[in-house]
């Protein structure tokens, strides 16, 4: 979007081990990891030679609008001479919103094409998340381990190719039928998980160490409470998710930021959807998930639904997160088997 | 009825207005004892692990409450907000609801919706919860009674006292006799505790460190020894959004600009606490700014006394070494020892079970 508007994008290299031991020397130690991943991205894309950042503001009660102020005064410490551009929620404060698109506009650039650009990003994230979605129902069923997985890079990469909007559905149709094509088993029957939590390490694989496609490798069918574009839609133009708010309402009544909230609307949708089983994925230290993490298990014993929680952290290894939910799936399994009446596998 | 108020949390702040107005209404009030080692451990056993200290002691009062039949409710107000924008941290957005599903059992409790953006809301709350309460007692008077209190309260630590010498009127513990406040005690040095009331006044929490401070023949100084309208000369472009961040924040900086000359600033902070990340952090570059040293002292269910002792001890005889001219001891990082560079380092967590210390010398 922002190479539409004249400028020069450098992409910062998807977060890694590295971004992290750059970044901890340098924000607040109970700083949740998002905050932490966002500041070694930033620290990344300066080597490379950026000299603007567009991040995003918010307003409370989650730490994350205050994310931009903090990080420009660590990396102005930090002696980086940078314009970090915040783009605050239009309807919360106009003013800064309107400031900070301004000055993002380069000269020569009219007003007139800004919402062909804006259509133009907006059906490119559509279409990935429907080709996300697509790969995550058909991944349990796969024979072949890790082909859907490999199917949906090589889509993912025609898909960033593509410019114009024709393009775009094109490729985007192109990936369906190539991800409907693998050889699938339908004769199984996977346990269906909910996965909820705070939104950027639900969405952002490096930090949930890949759960969903870990799940998903397990036989379950992962669902994920949250995609990027419904997401944006949600909270950047309408206010929507009234159902998920008002499915949390008996159990906490009060908005806590963040997607406190949320998660505990979601499970209690997923009990309703007859899920087998739920997995809360939060930043280490994030107050929100916190709360309902505390709430959870009366939700979890008055609808019957177990609830995993993982809490995320730099420190955090993969082993860890794999044998939790290993252990979790093989709780549901043996549960619904007891519920179906099936002999329970007894172990040794 | 005998109302519990847990002492905890936003009640080191408020407790003198509840306290006079439901009493005045015709009400019992017992307050829970000052934290001791039984109510930690229930509040750690009762509470979700991932919760920060004070809100684990929190628990740890409301089962002191609930307990033997002790009270007939438990006045647990979520507070959302006072007076300006900010809020209060989310897990006192979620306080009741947390609290009631950790317990199984527990006495009703009154959950008003603290939303106090001006004085009349806080009237309107008052009537709201004399109509439900206690239909025959007049709310004006208990109103007026309980802002008065509240007032004194706040008059007497303005002028230097600390909130737990200025409460026995309301709680059972021993009256302190010891009329003098803690400042001006023409302690040569001056060093600013800055942390949450729940925190800093805690002294079960914080190991006793104010009065510590206090022996060692330091002046101790507290944000909430510093009057609001001051605070406010020290907003921001975009101010943080929690209401006891801000006073921190503000009163930490009005107090680093006075004329009091402050020699050092002691953070206290909770392990996990999510605001404190962020108010940590810009504390340390207004201290920097300043070339004012900080330590921040972590609390957690583990802390001992002696490991905040020690640290308040090393950082009280490194202020009086700076006093004494020795400027030499540079801040924040690096300081030379004459013979070889040392850097301080922050701890990784996990490292130190009791109290981590920050990077400052």
């Amino acid at each position: 979007m922002f190479a539409e508007l004249g400028h020069e994008v450098i992409v910062p290299p998807p977060p890694s081990k590295h971004t992290l031991d750059l970044v901890t020397k340098y924000a607040p130690e109970f700083a949740c990891i998002p905050f932490k991943i966002l500041l070694g991205t930033y620290l990344e894309a300066l080597a490379l030679g950026a000299d603007t950042i567009v991040s995003t503001g918010g307003i409370g009660p989650c730490r994350a609008g205050y994310y931009g102020e903090l990080h420009r005064r660590i990396l102005e410490d930090l002696g980086y001479n940078i314009r970090l551009f915040i783009i605050e929620p239009p309807l919360k404060r106009p003013g800064d919103f309107f400031r900070t698109i301004m000055s993002l506009v380069s000269n020569g650039f009219t007003w007139l094409r800004f919402p062909v650009i804006l259509q133009r990003v907006w059906a490119k994230l559509n279409a990935i998340d429907r080709v996300e979605r697509a790969s995550h129902s058909i991944r349990p069923y796969e024979v072949v381990k890790g082909e859907t997985s490999r199917v949906y890079e090589s889509c993912l990469q025609e898909l960033d190719k593509a410019c114009s909007l024709q393009e775009i559905r094109d490729a985007e149709r192109d990936a369906l039928a190539r991800l409907a094509s693998i050889e699938q088993d339908r004769s199984r029957r996977p346990l269906k998980i909910g996965l909820i939590g705070e939104i950027y390490v639900v969405l952002e694989p490096f930090a949930n160490h890949n759960v969903q496609i870990l799940l998903e490798e397990m036989g379950a069918l992962a669902d994920r409470s949250i995609y990027l574009a419904e997401w944006s839609r949600g909270n950047a133009v309408v206010a929507g998710e009234k159902d998920v708010k008002r499915a949390a309402r008996p159990f906490l009544s009060e908005l806590v930021g963040g997607h406190g909230v949320n998660s505990i609307g979601q499970t209690v949708l997923y009990a309703q959807q007859g899920f087998d089983g739920v997995i809360q994925l939060a930043p280490f230290a994030c107050i929100p998930e916190i709360v309902a993490k505390s709430i959870l298990p009366r939700v979890s014993r008055e609808l019957n639904i177990p609830v995993l929680t993982l809490f995320l952290d730099e420190q955090t290894g993969e082993g860890g997160i794999r044998t939790r939910v290993e252990a979790f799936v093989d709780l549901l399994i043996q549960r619904r088997n007891r519920r179906e009446g099936q002999v329970v596998w007894s172990g040794i | 009825m005998r109302i519990g108020i847990p002492r905890a949390l936003y009640f080191y702040s408020y407790l003198p207005f509840w306290h006079t107005f439901w009493t005045k209404l015709g009400h019992k009030v017992i307050v829970s004892p000052l934290t001791n080692k039984g109510i930690l451990d229930h509040g750690v056993k009762e509470a979700s692990t991932d919760l920060c200290v004070p809100v684990k002691v929190l628990h740890g009062h409301i089962a002191y409450l609930a307990a033997k039949d002790k009270v007939d409710a438990i006045f647990l107000p979520r507070m959302v907000n006072v007076g300006t924008k900010a809020t209060f941290c989310p897990k006192f957005l979620g306080l009741p609801e947390m609290v009631s599903s950790a317990f199984c059992q527990l006495p009703p409790l009154i959950v008003p919706r603290g939303d106090l953006g001006n004085p009349w809301r806080l009237f309107d709350l008052c009537h709201k919860l004399q109509r439900q309460w206690a239909p025959e007692g007049s709310v004006w008077l208990a109103y007026r009674a309980a802002r008065s209190a509240q007032n004194r309260f706040q008059r007497e630590i303005e002028q230097g006292r600390l909130p737990m010498d200025c409460l026995h009127n309301y709680t059972e513990d021993v009256p302190n006799h010891d009329r003098r406040a803690i400042i001006p005690s023409g302690g040569a040095l001056r060093v600013a505790v800055l942390g949450y009331p729940y925190a800093v006044y805690d002294s079960f929490l914080n190991g006793n460190s104010l009065k510590k401070l206090h022996k060692m023949g330091v002046s101790v100084y507290t944000a909430d020894m510093v009057p609001l309208g001051e605070q406010k000369r020290y907003r921001r472009h975009k101010d943080l959004f929690w209401h006891y961040s801000n006073v921190v924040l503000q009163a930490g900086q009005v107090l680093l600009d006075s004329t009091l000359k402050i020699d050092g600033v002691i953070n206290i902070s909770n392990f996990a606490c999510g605001p404190d990340a962020m108010v940590g952090k810009l504390l340390e570059f207004e201290c920097k700014k300043r070339a004012k040293p900080m330590i921040t002292l972590t609390l957690d269910e583990q802390t001992g006394e002696g490991g905040i002792n020690t640290r308040i001890e090393a950082f009280v005889d490194m202020l009086a070494r700076r006093k004494d001219g020795a400027h030499n001891l540079s801040l924040h990082g690096q300081f030379s020892t004459g013979f070889q560079t040392v850097v301080c380092r922050t701890r990784p967590r996990g490292d130190c079970p009791t109290a981590s210390q920050q990077a400052h010398s």
